[in-house]
């Protein structure tokens, strides 16, 4: 028998049970759709506690953190002696009381990037409608992020009112050497006279390579890997304020807190010893909670998925078990009616899982500016790999219904004589 | 025709076992219409499944023409029952999801034959069982009769030479019973070998031979 034959009479299958047919597709595209967004929740959860992971303690506990509170000056004498007792600084993440958490940090960053963003129009260099991200990073830490120039010289230490600006490839017609003045605000009321410098074009592919730079971003929405090309790098005064990160490069607990209390005590800097990889791991211990939980949930979903599938095939099968002795008594062959039986069986599967995978796309799509904020901007490469991750388990789920279904149809179709069909056995 | 030398079929094992069919042996000529009769469980409708490939006998030979068909495989079968063999079924064996005409076209379907033709076929065949206003309806709204002359259709549009009926009239009352064997009757005119099993000597009468069965046993042969 033809090809075209085998679809039509999987047609007619459908057309026949036509109720049953759409109970089984809604039923599977509602497993599908589960599996696709667990899957996409199990996978993207497992990312972001990778990737909280990798950045925040490289895989290790060789992480320290103290906040630094009335400086006056001095935080820069502080990381120096930190340094010198072995604990080398490796960023600052800007804190602030104001009510909100993080509101102060974002305020400094998007802060940056406005007042930016007027000079770039003011001098006739973007229109409105550009929009420029800035990278704002301290000095002090400039040295660890591998930043590579096309032209000009890397320098760290900028006065108090000046800031130093490295230009992605983008901007070309602008001339290093070239300055600005502009009224930045600094806090909510403050306003200061701030000199902009333009002091080199960063290397065209250039990147931020180090993972543990932490600049006044979230943590998790840190600019590592990421390519400058689009960017304005600019170097900042010392921080003020701020929780500084140090690696503890192998001492214990107790010998760092010795270490930082001795330096407090000799520079006169007033410090918290927050505890900030306590609230990561439980961060991490939370994370993984619920990954486990999402797992649970996934293969419950896979297990319903597969037992309504074969529940509602084995059901249509006792109902229907004689079409197929009529299929014999009118010289379909074994083979005619094996192919039948499968695509009638696999064909569903794979218009629901289509249906799913096209519908399920967009509506996860249209979350996309969530999950790339939930793993930090600077992944959202991973994004797409959590995408195929999600559709590469449906596809596993998928195929191994129609292998699990080409096998009972197998055993079914050979392990019977025309004549069992016709007198009702079936199964 | 038709050869079976020493055709033997049991069902079940071990002490389970029963013998159905015992030592038959039976020689159907080409174009012959005959009745196969016989107390439940005799065995007739084994011998028809035998007869139609459905069903292997479990010793003895099968010869149909040149072809010695207990010797073939289920690919083998298959082939053979496409090729030769067309059935009516006492309770029709029409698919209920299927309309009148997709039934009849079954066979055709099964011989890839091309779709105008297919669809020519099935009309005229409906068309000539005075059912061909029928075509788009489905088996289960229309009557036993209408019902059986589909099938009718069905085993003709196979355009097969050995057409089995197992007891086509059985499900139906006597008047439109005769006239299922008037439809048979032309068949057999036009060429076809018919094998008809039944329990009515009235519809046993209309054909050829009576063949009776007993206990899997034939027990007589008779010419009319």
């Amino acid at each position: 028998m033809k090809g075209k034959n085998h679809i039509y009479y999987v047609y007619l299958n459908c057309r026949t049970n036509l109720l049953k047919r759409f109970i089984n597709f809604l039923l599977l595209c509602i497993s599908f759709l589960l599996i696709i967004i667990t899957g996409f929740a199990y996978f993207i959860v497992n990312e972001r506690e990778y990737a909280a992971d990798r950045i925040i303690v490289g895989g290790n506990n060789n992480l320290g953190t103290v906040r630094i509170l009335n400086n006056d000056d001095k935080g820069i004498e502080f990381m120096e002696e930190m340094k010198k007792k072995g604990l080398s600084s490796i960023g600052q993440r800007y804190f602030k009381e104001v009510g909100m958490d993080n509101f102060a940090e974002e305020l400094s960053a998007q802060q940056s990037e406005f007042n930016i963003k007027k000079i770039l129009i003011n001098n006739g260099h973007m229109t409105d409608n550009t929009s420029v991200i800035c990278v704002p990073i301290y000095g002090e830490f400039l040295q660890l992020c591998g930043i590579e120039l096309r032209e000009g010289v890397l320098e760290t230490n900028p006065k108090g009112n000046e800031r130093y600006l490295y230009l992605g490839s983008g901007f070309h017609d602008i001339p290093v050497g070239t300055v600005y003045y502009n009224k930045d605000y600094t806090g909510f009321s403050d306003e200061k006279n701030i000199k902009y410098i333009v002091k080199g074009y960063l290397a065209e592919g250039s990147k931020i390579l180090s993972d543990k730079i932490l600049t006044s971003r979230d943590l998790f929405n840190l600019y590592y890997g990421e390519v400058l090309d689009d960017k304005i790098v600019m170097i900042d005064v010392a921080p003020i304020d701020y929780n500084t990160y140090f690696l503890t490069n192998g001492k214990t607990s107790d010998e760092v807190n010795a270490i930082l209390d001795e330096i407090s005590q000799k520079t006169g800097v007033e410090i918290e010893k927050s505890d900030w990889l306590g609230v990561l791991k439980e961060q991490k211990e939370e994370n993984r909670i619920l990954i486990k939980n999402i797992g649970y949930f996934l293969v419950i979903t896979i297990l319903i998925c597969i037992s309504v599938l074969l529940c509602n095939t084995l059901a249509e099968k006792m109902n229907n078990g004689n079409v197929i002795g009529i299929w014999y008594a009118n010289g379909f062959s074994q083979k005619d009616i094996f192919v039948i039986e499968v695509l009638d069986s696999i064909l569903p599967i794979l218009f629901s899982a289509g249906l799913t995978i096209f519908f399920s796309y967009f509506a996860l799509q249209a979350q996309y500016s969530k999950w790339v904020e939930y793993i930090g901007k600077q992944r959202t490469s991973d994004l797409i790999g959590i995408y195929s991750k999600s559709y590469g388990l449906l596809a596993v789920v998928v195929l191994f219904l129609c292998l699990m279904l080409t096998w009972i149809k197998a055993v079914q179709v050979r392990n019977r004589k025309p004549i069992d069909y016709i007198r009702g056995e079936t199964l | 025709m038709i050869d079976l030398k020493d055709i033997c079929m049991d069902y079940g094992m071990g002490e389970a076992k029963t013998r159905v069919l015992d030592h038959i042996n039976l020689h159907i000529e080409q174009g012959e219409i005959t009745a196969i009769m016989g107390p439940s469980g005799s065995g007739k409708t084994t011998l028809l499944n035998i007869l139609g490939a459905m069903d292997v006998p479990t010793e003895g030979t099968y010869q149909f023409k040149d072809c010695e068909v207990s010797k073939y495989g289920s690919k083998q079968l298959n082939e053979f029952r496409k090729n030769n063999i067309a059935f009516v079924f006492q309770k029709f064996e029409l698919i209920q999801g299927y309309t009148v005409r997709e039934n009849v076209e079954l066979p055709m379907r099964a011989k890839n034959i091309k779709k105008k033709e297919r669809k020519e076929t099935a009309e005229a065949l409906l068309g000539q069982l005075g059912i061909g206003h029928l075509k788009k309806k489905f088996p289960g709204h229309i009557s036993g009769g209408e019902q059986q002359r589909c099938a009718i259709a069905r085993a003709m549009a196979s355009g097969n030479d050995l057409i089995l009926a197992d007891e086509p009239t059985g499900s139906l009352d006597q008047t439109t019973g005769q006239d299922i064997m008037k439809l048979l009757k032309e068949m057999n005119q036009k060429g076809k070998t018919i094998l008809v099993v039944t329990h009515d000597e009235h519809i046993a009468n209309m054909t050829d031979r009576i063949i009776r069965l007993e206990d899997g046993r034939i027990v007589s042969d008779d010419r009319l």
